[in-house]
């Protein structure tokens, strides 16, 4: 095992990291922005509404991701549909994960009692003040923790892209492993780079879960 | 529409389904390893010896911040090199599989250790059961039907997750359905429908059970 690879590889992998972070900023708006429109529905009134949302939830928290992903690449092209490699990482992750999000904020706006919004309707509020000013400040608390397990499996998730050949953290070291043969440094150098996006997310999930815990 | 006979034959049929056993086969084997290890695991972190506790702590949670593909690349191209012992994709495979659940079997177990209540423990303690005893009549069965909801739902992620070892090339559902579409007509889409219907059974009938549980237990 020749460990200067690691050394002398150690840019390449910090522009992985760069790719890494960028994937996942991405996909992460990405799924919050759909994330919050299929919560919406999964609450709403209208029965045919919340059966789209529990259709849409299931049906991508139930395939897998590499599948999702390999859809994009492999099968829209032969409908015409070419997406750029990066493209499709972003859109697999963003929507696949949209439906984890979904789960936490529907769970969190379901975890406040009623009894919670109707005092709010006795002491005169409206319908949307009493959402605005008590429900929602409450289901937030509670959809912070589920919500930043989400996010570091997304960082985690991100790892896919390299399977259709975006150079982040994983493809680089994959990449560089292949040409030098030295295939232990830098997997061990890849397990750095995604501690150093992992550990403290984790560690700011675990504070806002005490925090907000109860 | 177009003729589909190309994918609803019986030799390509079989050749999928041989990948759908593929498939299961990996996960039940990770199932098996991971729930054995998990509770080694997890008994290890609540271990009052320190060096082990701290061990087990590393290694659950050095686990839990990688991503999974990242351990079946390891285990595939780098641990043979470390062991000096060559490893076919499925052996790797299996490997990876359970060793990263096994981590996070591990937490679901410990929060399951926690979660009895300690009258349960000092009762059977006064009672003059031992250690190995208590652990093993009072505190796993109830830790473990308390944490089968958590326990299904991994397993749900590791049936999916059985599809990353495609890329080191286990002919497991995933990787078979990419051989069918890169052969003439070329077609991907209903290639693709079909596996994602497959998975989809599967996972969603796993979860349906997992929720019987979760009914059962409260």
């Amino acid at each position: 095992m020749d460990w200067s690879v690691l050394g002398e590889n150690a840019g390449a992998l910090a522009q992985g990291l760069l790719i890494t972070l960028e994937v996942s900023a991405l996909a992460l708006l990405l799924a919050l922005v759909l994330g919050v429109i299929v919560a919406t529905l999964r609450v709403a009134p209208s029965p045919v509404l919340r059966r789209i949302g529990t259709a849409y939830v299931e049906f991508l928290r139930n395939i897998p991701l590499l599948v999702q992903l390999f859809f994009l690449f492999f099968a829209l092209p032969s409908i015409g549909i070419r997406l750029d490699a990066f493209v499709c990482g972003v859109l697999a992750l963003g929507v696949y994960t949209s439906a984890f999000v979904a789960e936490a904020i529907r769970s969190g706006i379901a975890a406040v009692p009623t009894g919670q919004l109707e005092a709010g309707l006795s002491s005169g509020m409206g319908y949307a003040t009493a959402m605005r000013l008590i429900v929602l400040p409450q289901a937030i608390a509670k959809t912070i923790p589920p919500l930043g397990n989400t996010t570091l499996n997304l960082i985690k998730n991100s790892s896919l892209v390299s399977t259709v050949s975006v150079l982040d953290i994983l493809g680089t070291a994959n990449l560089l492993g292949a040409r030098s043969f030295q295939y232990v440094p830098m997997f061990v150098g890849a397990a750095i780079c995604y501690l150093i996006l992992t550990l403290p997310t984790a560690f700011a999930v675990n504070l806002l879960e005490k925090r907000y815990a109860r | 529409m177009t003729d589909l006979g190309w994918l609803f034959n019986r030799g390509t049929l079989t050749f999928l389904a041989g990948g759908l056993g593929v498939t299961l086969e990996l996960a039940a084997i990770a199932i098996a390893v991971s729930f054995v290890a998990g509770i080694v695991l997890a008994l290890g972190r609540l271990s009052r010896f320190r060096p082990l506790s701290v061990a087990a702590t590393i290694y659950i949670e050095g686990m839990r911040a990688l991503p999974v593909l990242l351990v079946i690349f390891f285990s595939y191209f780098a641990l043979p090199r470390i062991i000096g012992v060559k490893l076919d994709p499925f052996a790797a495979g299996a490997i990876a599989m359970s060793a990263f659940t096994a981590a996070l079997v591990a937490e679901i177990v410990r929060a399951g250790i926690l979660a009895v209540p300690k009258g349960l423990v000092e009762a059977a303690q006064s009672q003059g059961l031992s250690a190995a005893q208590i652990l093993r009549i009072v505190t796993l069965p109830i830790a473990v039907r308390q944490m089968m909801p958590a326990l299904v739902a991994q397993f749900v992620t590791l049936l999916k997750d059985t599809s990353l070892t495609a890329v080191i090339g286990i002919l497991e559902l995933t990787r078979r359905g990419q051989i069918v579409f890169a052969q003439p007509p070329f077609q991907p889409i209903p290639v693709f429908a079909l596996i994602a219907l497959v998975y989809f059974t599967a996972n969603f009938g796993l979860a349906q059970i997992g929720r019987r549980l979760e009914a059962r237990t409260l």
